[in-house]
């Protein structure tokens, strides 16, 4: 019974009194040092990826500003003026000529702008209907379709054969050979004898 | 960009640097505590040093909520002691029992008398194996003797009267055990 107390005893001794191995804390704190470095390398690499990020956001931001500011310029040119879906504009390239923005590919963008800007107008996808013309435009449209007919005419192929015919006919009449000849031989006598 | 770096990369320098000092103060304080616990349960020294790495290794993981922990002590012993037990379960921990029963022979005895000597403490160590888990627990835990039974209580999840009722119950247990065994 002793025996097995002191056994028992003398094993809970050496537990508690068993010594800590000579440079544990060093090994350690190194172990730890180590994983920190590992940490401080993600870290770095981690802040290094997110202000690349920011910075490909803030490009992108930049890049992106001007066709922004033309949409919205276009948008709210005039706010509480309706902007017509028809609109005529000069084509700068071609100084002169007039195009309706109808039938330009920017002019979708437009539409679909003032569209987009119009928000309530738009009923279950069904765009509104086009607005009535300012007298402006109006104009403009006049200016730009004043000689039409004029400028139309050398592209219609039965107008164009009319046309030459027409020419052709005044061409025919004005030196066409006269229905009386005219006599020579008198006049030859004449200067021969010179009797008359 | 590369003055960005080199401040971004000194930041964490400093930062980290503030950590080990924490941490160091940490490792000085309680490694030897901890090694201790998780020898008692491992009975072997380098995986109880191993212990004591996995330990503030957690310590480092959660480095940013230190402030928060009423009990570093307690926090500290409950980490070990889990991690312990976990590695325990993977390990062979008898070869480890026969290594440290030897360990406790002296050595100014006879080679006889010396191997029934560790006989004798390797039993003990058997019969406080087959212990019951919660007796066996609180028998470990005070065994080290650096722990009060409130700390226990705590590291345990128990009420302190409970570990006191285990503690008496684990020692009267295995020394019937090993009476028997004797006879």
């Amino acid at each position: 019974m002793k025996d097995t107390k002191q056994a028992i005893d003398k094993v809970l001794a050496g537990l508690r009194d068993v010594q800590t191995p000579s440079g544990m804390e060093q090994r350690v704190l190194a172990a730890m040092e180590e994983r920190a470095a590992v940490r401080v390398g993600w870290r770095w690499r981690r802040w290094s990826f997110g202000l690349a990020a920011v910075m490909l956001v803030a490009l992108g931001v930049v890049a992106l500003r001007p066709h922004r500011v033309k949409e919205d310029v276009v948008a709210g040119a005039k706010p509480g003026f309706p902007m017509p879906t028809s609109v005529v504009t000069r084509d700068p390239r071609n100084t002169g000529v007039l195009h309706s923005v109808q039938n330009d590919v920017k002019s979708r963008r437009t539409r679909t702008v003032v569209a987009a800007a119009s928000g309530p107008e738009e009923v279950g996808g069904i765009p509104a209907p086009p607005m009535p013309l300012t007298e402006q435009e109006r104009m403009l449209l006049r200016l730009a379709h004043r000689n039409d007919a004029t400028e139309l005419t050398p592209l219609i192929a039965e107008a164009r054969a009319k046309r030459y015919e027409e020419f052709d006919a005044e061409f025919q009449e004005f030196f066409a050979v006269p229905i009386f000849a005219i006599d020579y031989t008198d006049s030859i006598e004449d200067d021969k004898g010179e009797t008359r | 960009m590369a003055s960005i770096e080199g401040s971004l990369l000194a930041f964490a320098r400093i930062e980290t640097a503030r950590e080990e000092v924490d941490l160091a103060a940490l490792v000085e304080t309680y490694a030897g505590l901890l090694f201790r616990i998780a020898h008692s349960v491992l009975r072997d020294r380098a995986e109880a040093e191993d212990v004591v790495q996995d330990v503030f290794v957690r310590v480092m993981q959660r480095r940013d909520k230190l402030d928060e922990i009423r009990e570093m002590r307690v926090w500290l012993v409950r980490i070990a002691w889990n991690l312990a037990l976990d590695r325990r379960r993977r390990v062979r921990p008898d070869q480890f029992d026969i290594g440290f029963a030897e360990s406790l022979v002296g050595a100014e005895v006879s080679a006889d008398k010396a191997m029934d000597e560790a006989q004798r403490m390797a039993a003990v160590l058997c019969e406080l194996e087959r212990l019951p888990k919660a007796e066996k627990h609180v028998l470990l835990l005070a065994a080290v003797e650096e722990l009060g039974t409130a700390e226990m209580a705590e590291v345990l999840g128990r009420s302190e009267s409970a570990v006191r009722a285990l503690l008496f119950r684990a020692r009267t247990r295995l020394r019937k055990r090993l009476d028997r065994r004797q006879k």
